[in-house]
């Protein structure tokens, strides 16, 4: 068996604080700028795509937390995204219409929200979807504590990932029979879509709590777990109340994202069974079990490729991506299982590090270009 | 042994059974605080199985452990690190894909009180704990000749290191009673020896007490203070190494009856 | 029939048909530690094999014939498969890796790959050959599937226990490396182990498309046998033959006897509520042994 020699060094650029602090500064507020671009823009596509492409990327960060970072496999995943889903939805039709519609009429409602194109929306209409998608997410947490509590002390490993299985399927089955008219309603219209702006928010705000977690001594905790529980024990770390941290984190942000997955478009075709779990696997593997830099990159690539790849293949195939993501799982398991990135992560000195090298790079071609024309 | 010592470990009528197979039979031991323990016996006698019980790994079937005076029998591994235990392993357990410094900045997460909020809103709390706990690891690094080898994987380092910065993590919990399972396994001749001076300098530098499973003869008998020999997990002799060394249970225990 | 009755032989019924898939789920889970989430569509392989055969063949020889020949190219075709998919997607993640996530994931993508494969063949619904047109009544259908579970059991049963591959696959089970260092050859072992799974997997295609002869559909693999029958071997207690065949019974009881009276939109709750619950107070299972780690 091949071994291969693993680095012994960090990257080697180090950059000062201070560039790595404007570097962030300059990365979000180009993200930011992109964001704006997207909600002007007239395609009717591009927002949705873009939208779906934040939530997914906190959904799958989510989930790397659980699987990549303390490494336990968790297979109902979806489940999660789907309490947070049906809390802001249930907030939605169930509490804050209503309410309004108690002293307004609709129409009055929707000039409130949104300005009189109902294109743009109003401070009442992001206040609403914010609300909705922190109620959520802290809903969701109390379940995953919950699951955690009765779960974690007793089962890990291949275990763990069938009674999570089985927890996400029944968590779909009792929203499909709880809920009037289950996943139709579900799917029905939503009466407020939120801006490209808002999800990129709530996306780089995801990223920023989710390193800082890791960076934590909680973070450095949980990866101990994973690399050796029992050695992690006898360092004093809590495993156990640890797993069910990781667990809780995890789940909110999962919340986080089906709270605003309710309000990502006014069509949405919710599929909450068994593929949205296994599709969340697949985008965190695709970049890197523990590596969020890994999943950022290859959540929009594979959205991206849902969207519009796909539909330009002929009909068979694009009715049927599941061949294609078949085929995707296999080779990337068989050439590059560590994913994208491996474990690693895109700090500021990997990406300084890798311009370098593309300096030099090009530096060598006009080098040789130079002495080719002299000569 | 000096009565006026603390007592740091004290084990009586510890059994532990595995179906039908007795690992640990009414095992009994004093450790006073600063001493230098061996505890040594044939492969098999149950000698890891003891440090298992006594880390909280397993739970005992019969007996009671108090650690510096807390009964500390129903405890998990995580509490007992807390009241002052610390091991290694035989087979070194560290965290692979950790670096040198981190590997050991882990160990201090006792001694760490900030929470959630600390975290995300980068607190001074959270700023001064993290900062203390990085000196400290730096300090205990240091100690162990490490330093230079802070920022590289852990298990990049050669194997005697390797074992090294294992009792550096261990050291960093603040123990009082540390436990090496077979330190020396794996090391040639000059490892050892930079072992056993290793394990001398902390214990004088630390005060800390030690109880050491070893089958390496000249490392026991060359730092111990004295000596418990086990087999089939009973305690067949005790003593200074010089009684052990012409103990004729233990001899037969090693090689047989002739 | 009252409810009760028509739940007890549909529950048995489709128990045997579950204990046998389960049958398929452990064997492998036994050998190489993998959940085979592909087990299901390769028991589609077997359906739509027999299909095919089944349409050739049925105008043109006595049906004694045609049943017999369909099934044995079911069980050729399944073999087939199941050994190219263990040499070129199995393999060479267990001689590199040694993670449980990796081999989980390529079984996800090769069950991915046949269920796109069998949706380009043939997407809309096919009705299954009807190869035992004696059997009438849903007791006769009972029975039948009953025995042939029995008959596969005690066959199995006696290879893992009388015979020397059967007792090399166990030594290889317990303890990889030390059947190694027997002489045991562990690939060969864990192919064959494979190839027994894909013969369980093309018996339980014919065992199934008797039991549920409305219709069969690519999509049979995922939506309806999928993961409740491994739901079933994990209640009983992965790993262990017997364990398949009381959780295949136990969650075939349970599915049937919700349907008939009238919960079954709970089904899923009940199955997997089941699973949770045995999980949680043994996670062995049922019939399991508990297995400590070292330190």
């Amino acid at each position: 068996m091949k071994n291969k020699i693993k680095k012994t060094q960090a990257p080697k650029k180090h950059v000062s604080k201070k560039t790595q602090l404007i570097s962030t500064i300059v990365a979000i507020v180009l993200f930011a700028v992109v964001s704006v671009l997207i909600d002007g823009s007239s395609s009717l596509m591009l927002p949705k795509v873009f939208n779906k492409i934040c939530i997914f990327s906190i959904a799958a960060l989510s989930l790397n937390l659980v699987c990549g970072n303390l490494g336990e496999l968790v297979l109902g995943h979806g489940g999660f995204v789907l309490i947070g889903y049906v809390v802001s939805y249930l907030l939605t039709n169930y509490v804050i219409f209503p309410a309004l519609q108690d002293s307004m009429a609709m129409s009055e409602i929707y000039n409130v929200i949104y300005n009189v194109h109902g294109s743009e929306l109003h401070a009442a209409g992001y206040a609403i979807i914010i609300g909705n998608a922190i109620i959520a997410a802290l809903i969701t947490a109390v379940f995953g504590y919950i699951v955690g509590v009765i779960v974690l002390g007793r089962l890990k490993g291949d275990y763990l990932a069938i009674v999570t299985l089985g927890f996400g399927l029944v968590f779909v089955c009792l929203v499909q029979n709880l809920i009037p008219n289950g996943f139709t309603s579900l799917n029905s219209s939503s009466k407020l879509t939120g801006t490209p702006m808002l999800f990129a928010g709530f996306l780089v705000l995801t990223v920023f709590l989710l390193t800082m977690f890791i960076k934590s001594r909680f973070g450095r905790g949980i990866i101990a777990i994973r690399e050796d529980a029992i050695a992690a024990e006898s360092s004093g770390i809590p495993v156990n109340k640890y797993k069910i941290l990781a667990f809780t984190v995890s789940a909110f942000f999962a919340g986080l994202a089906g709270g605003l997955y309710c309000h990502f478009g006014p069509q949405t075709a919710v599929q909450f069974n068994q593929d949205l779990s296994i599709l969340l696997l697949l985008y965190i593997v695709l970049g890197g079990l523990g590596s969020f830099t890994g999943t950022l990159i290859a959540t929009p690539l594979l959205e991206i490729l849902n969207s519009y790849v796909l539909v330009v293949l002929p009909a068979s195939f694009s009715n049927n991506p599941k061949i294609i993501y078949g085929i995707l799982l296999i080779c990337i398991m068989l050439f590059k299982n560590k994913g994208i990135m491996g474990t690693n992560e895109f700090g500021w000195d990997w990406f300084y590090t890798l311009l370098d090298k593309i300096k030099l790079f090009f530096k060598r071609v006009f080098k040789k270009r130079k002495s080719e024309v002299a000569s | 042994m000096n009565k006026n010592k603390k007592g740091i470990l004290k084990v009586k009528k510890l059994s532990i059974q595995f179906g039908g197979l007795k690992a640990v039979d009414n095992f009994n031991i004093d450790i006073k605080e600063g001493e230098l323990i061996g505890l040594i016996g044939p492969n098999g006698a149950g000698k890891t199985t003891l440090f298992n019980l006594i880390t909280g790994v397993y739970q005992p079937t019969v007996g009671s452990i108090t650690l510096c005076g807390q009964d500390v029998t129903n405890m998990n591994t995580h509490k007992r690190v807390l009241t002052g235990i610390a091991r290694t392993f035989q087979n070194i357990r560290l965290f692979s894909s950790m670096t040198v410094l981190e590997n050991v900045m882990v160990a201090n997460n006792i001694n760490m009180h900030y929470g959630l909020w600390d975290t995300v809103f980068h607190t001074k709390k959270y700023k001064q704990e993290e900062k203390e706990t990085r000196e400290k690891a730096i300090r205990i690094l240091k100690i162990f000749d490490l330093e230079e080898y802070k920022d590289d994987l852990a298990t990049s380092l050669a194997y005697g290191k390797q074992r090294k910065l294992e009792i550096a993590r261990a050291m960093m919990t603040d123990a009082k009673l540390l436990c090496l399972d077979e330190p020396a396994a794996g090391m040639n001749p000059s490892e050892t020896e930079e072992l056993m001076k290793t394990i001398s300098f902390i214990r004088k530098e630390f005060g800390i007490t030690i109880l050491l499973i070893e089958h390496d003869m000249k490392l026991v008998m060359g730092i111990c203070d004295w000596i418990t020999v086990i087999n089939f997990g009973k305690t067949i002799a005790c003593g200074k190494p010089d009684e052990i060394r012409n103990n004729h249970a233990v001899i037969v225990a090693y090689l047989g009856d002739d | 029939m009252s409810q009760f009755t028509t739940g007890l032989v549909n529950g048995v019924s489709i128990g045997a048909v579950f204990a046998l898939i389960a049958l398929g789920y452990t064997m492998i889970y036994g050998i190489v530690k993998m959940i085979n989430f592909a087990h299901g569509e390769f028991i589609v392989v077997g359906g739509f094999t027999m299909y095919g055969m089944n349409k050739l063949l049925v105008s043109k020889v006595p049906l004694w014939a045609n049943a017999t020949i369909s099934i044995i190219t079911a069980i050729v075709a399944c073999v087939v498969v199941v050994l190219i998919t263990e040499r070129l997607a199995y393999r060479p993640l267990r001689k590199r890796d040694n993670n449980r996530i990796n081999p989980l994931i390529t079984a996800i993508g090769v069950s991915y790959i046949l269920y796109g494969i069998f949706n380009l063949i043939q997407s809309s619904q096919l009705k299954p050959p009807a190869f035992f047109p004696f059997l009438e009544t849903r007791v006769d259908k009972m029975i039948f599937l009953l025995a042939v579970t029995t008959l596969c059991l005690v066959l199995l049963t006696l290879f893992y226990q009388k015979t020397k591959l059967g007792i090399a696959t166990r030594a290889v089970s317990e303890n990889a490396d030390a059947a190694k260092l027997m002489g045991i050859n562990n690939d060969f072992t864990i192919a064959l182990t494979f190839a027994l799974a894909a013969i369980m997997a093309a018996i339980s295609a014919l065992l199934f498309y008797t039991y549920n002869d409305t219709g069969m559909k690519f999509s049979d693999g995922t939506l309806l046998i999928g993961l409740i029958p491994f739901a079933a071997a994990v209640v009983g207690g992965i790993g262990s033959l017997p364990g398949a065949v009381v959780g295949g019974f136990i969650i075939g009881m349970v599915q049937e006897m919700a349907a008939a009276f009238g919960l079954s939109k709970w089904q899923v709750l009940f199955i997997y509520g089941i699973l949770v619950l045995v999980l949680l107070l043994k996670p062995s299972g049922i019939v399991g042994r508990k297995e400590g780690e070292k330190v």
